[in-house]
């Protein structure tokens, strides 16, 4: 008998078996013979790549799409999504002894990978049985980018976007060592993240005042360091209730707390926390008078524009500014109630303006018709905001899906001002970390509505929170 | 087997010696009465269940048997769509290869290595980087293992 009867088995038979194996005796019985190879690697049939895929990874079919999918989800190719899977693995692994000069294509690639990676992470729905499952995806791309130390080297110039995108979504969740060297070069980020936040140049009509790229797309650099400027002043706080929930696990969609409704896609109704921050000034200036907050940011909005950015090491665009010992930051945790409305129940914000006026440029959601989700129409919302002393804003806003699938924000807070008889509108504008409805919530900008040069600028972060939360709202300097 | 009937027409079987069918029938007889899988079972995405290899004292005796039976039994198995019969065939053959060389594979199933010596180099420096999955794999079960026994444990 030239062959024994196993390779005679038919191909389903023989794929049944092997995946009874591991993956090791797999790979070894392809090495047995050209019909063994074949029957692994050469088949039409993706039964063996598909169900070895779902042994490691979520399944790519109950992901959550924003945009309308461009391929068919029939033509997913299991065997050659696991190879990408499994050689950016190898790329990110090798990454601290190779030179990244030398490999950028295959870098590129891999941080794609470990961002569709993300993109396509089970909603963390609960299953049939009512149990809510771990993301097979994000537990592996933890793992692998803990382990790697693929994100703690610096970038090259071409990978920026894409390294910050996923450190954004690690949230310096892998941040959290208390030895020297960790916290010195959390500091040294901490202070090129407030360079970057607290610099006015970074918001103008060419970016939609925010932490936006020309083509419409969300500048994720930016975000990185708006997540980094907020998240390292929460963590300064005595309570640790007060900081949004971090980590891959945490930006799956659907991790916020529910309950989800079709007419409410993004988890708009209900209870958020928010965090602000910005520079305080009243050092510099010694106005020690404990001012209500409205009254003390207008002040701060006319002090900045005299004080000019230079009085101190060459204001906020120079490092040394941030070392001064009079610099001060003050962190605000605020509770937000939001809930849907009607475009046409809008008071003070003017969506048409910004959704209308945007679309011949790219910051609109319609400029690519084709593409969007007729499932996820833009929402729009009021709501109030409440500090340690009570009732201060009415808000309103919208939530869509931008023109790269992301869930953007915009908030118009209108702040009723006892000073100069006026009030003021606050403009924020944010991204979701993640899926639909993460926990980790969105992260952005905000700013006066005029966007005028010389206005205050600073980080926001906004996370849903059951309405059991135990209420922590403070004013923190 | 369902939507059958009962029938005094005879059914014919002509890929299913009669040596073969009355091992099937001792084994259908042995596993009278036990509940049926899901239908679909072979199509859910819970193939965890595949995973596992433990066969049981009675169906482990019963499938000790030479190869050529083991093949005739699983295709008998497949071709009567007898899904238990089928699992613990596969089952059965899984266990024969888990852990084995090639070499020893080749020797136990009697498979001529028809790689030449210069395919067989390039063979093993694949780009397919299997191996590496391989190792990522038994991470990954790993981490799973010490999840679920530290959910358990709570």
């Amino acid at each position: 008998m030239a062959t024994g009867p196993l390779v005679l088995l038919p191909p389903e038979i023989i794929h049944d078996i092997l995946l009874r194996c591991e993956p090791k005796d797999i790979a070894t019985f392809s090495c047995v013979s050209k019909t063994a190879y074949a029957l692994v690697y050469d088949t039409e049939d993706q039964y063996l790549w598909r169900q070895l895929f779902l042994n490691l990874y979520d399944d790519p079919r109950k992901s959550i799409r924003t945009l309308v999918a461009k391929e068919s989800s029939s033509s997913f190719n299991w065997k050659d999504e696991l190879q990408r899977r499994t050689d950016a693995e190898m790329v990110a692994r090798r990454s601290l002894d190779t030179d990244p000069h030398e490999h950028t294509a295959e870098r590129r690639k891999a941080l794609v990978t470990f961002i569709s990676m993300v993109q396509q992470a089970l909603p963390a729905l609960p299953d049939a049985k009512g149990d809510t499952l771990l993301s097979q995806n994000l537990q592996w791309l933890d793992k692998v980018l803990q382990e790697s130390r693929f994100l703690r080297s610096s970038p090259l110039q071409t990978e920026i976007q894409l390294h910050s995108r996923l450190r954004a979504y690690i949230a310096l969740s892998h941040d959290t060592s208390p030895d020297e060297d960790s916290r010195n070069s959390l500091a040294e980020r901490r202070i090129k993240s407030r360079c970057f936040v607290y610099d006015i140049r970074n918001y103008k009509p060419g970016n939609g005042w925010g932490a936006f790229l020309a083509d419409g797309s969300v500048n994720w650099q930016h975000i990185e360091h708006l997540a980094n400027v907020v998240l390292t002043n929460l963590r300064e706080l005595p309570w640790a209730t007060s900081i949004p929930p971090l980590g891959l696990e945490n930006t799956r969609p659907y991790s916020a707390p529910g309950p989800f409704l079709d007419a409410d896609w993004a988890g708009v109704e209900g209870t958020w926390r928010r965090s602000v921050c910005f520079m305080d000034y009243r050092d510099l200036f010694g106005t020690h008078s404990p001012l209500c907050f409205a009254e003390r940011l207008l002040s701060i909005t006319y002090q900045f524009t005299a004080f000019n950015y230079s009085n101190v090491a060459g204001g906020p665009r120079n490092p040394v500014f941030f070392r001064d010992s009079r610099f001060r930051e003050a962190t605000r945790l605020i509770e937000v109630k939001l809930h849907l409305i009607e475009k046409d129940q809008l008071r003070f914000h003017e969506p048409s303006v910004e959704l209308e006026s945007s679309s011949s440029s790219s910051f609109s959601s319609s400029s690519g018709n084709a593409d969007f989700d007729p499932r996820y129409p833009t929402l729009f919302f009021s709501g109030t905001s409440r500090g340690v002393s009570g009732n201060e804003a009415k808000i309103e806003g919208n939530v869509r899906i931008g023109v790269d699938g992301t869930v953007r924000w915009t908030f118009y807070d209108l702040i009723q001002g006892a000073v100069h008889n006026g009030s003021t509108l606050w403009c924020s504008k944010g991204v979701q970390l993640g899926g639909i409805a993460s926990a980790t919530g969105i992260v952005g900008s905000w700013s006066t509505s005029m966007h005028d040069q010389g206005d205050p600028v600073g980080p926001f972060w906004l996370w849903k929170v059951s309405h059991a939360h135990p209420s922590d709202l403070m004013d923190w300097t | 087997m369902k939507n059958v009937g009962e029938s005094d027409q005879p059914i014919p079987l002509p890929n299913v010696s009669s040596s073969v069918l009355k091992k099937v029938l001792e084994y259908c007889e042995h596993h009278r009465g036990e509940p049926l899988p899901a239908p679909d079972a072979d199509t859910s995405q819970d193939d965890t269940r595949k995973r596992t290899t433990d066969i049981s004292e009675w169906d482990q005796k019963f499938i000790t048997v030479d190869q050529e039976m083991l093949f005739e039994i699983i295709l008998a198995a497949n071709y009567l769509d007898i899904k238990s019969l089928l699992d613990v065939g596969c089952k059965t053959v899984a266990n024969m290869i888990k852990g084995k060389t090639p070499e020893e594979i080749r020797k136990l199933f009697n498979i001529v290595n028809d790689f030449t010596p210069e395919e067989e180099v390039r063979l093993l420096a694949l780009p397919h980087s299997y191996h590496q999955l391989i190792l990522s794999f038994w991470h990954h079960q790993a981490q799973i293992k010490k999840e679920n026994e530290w959910a358990e444990d709570r």
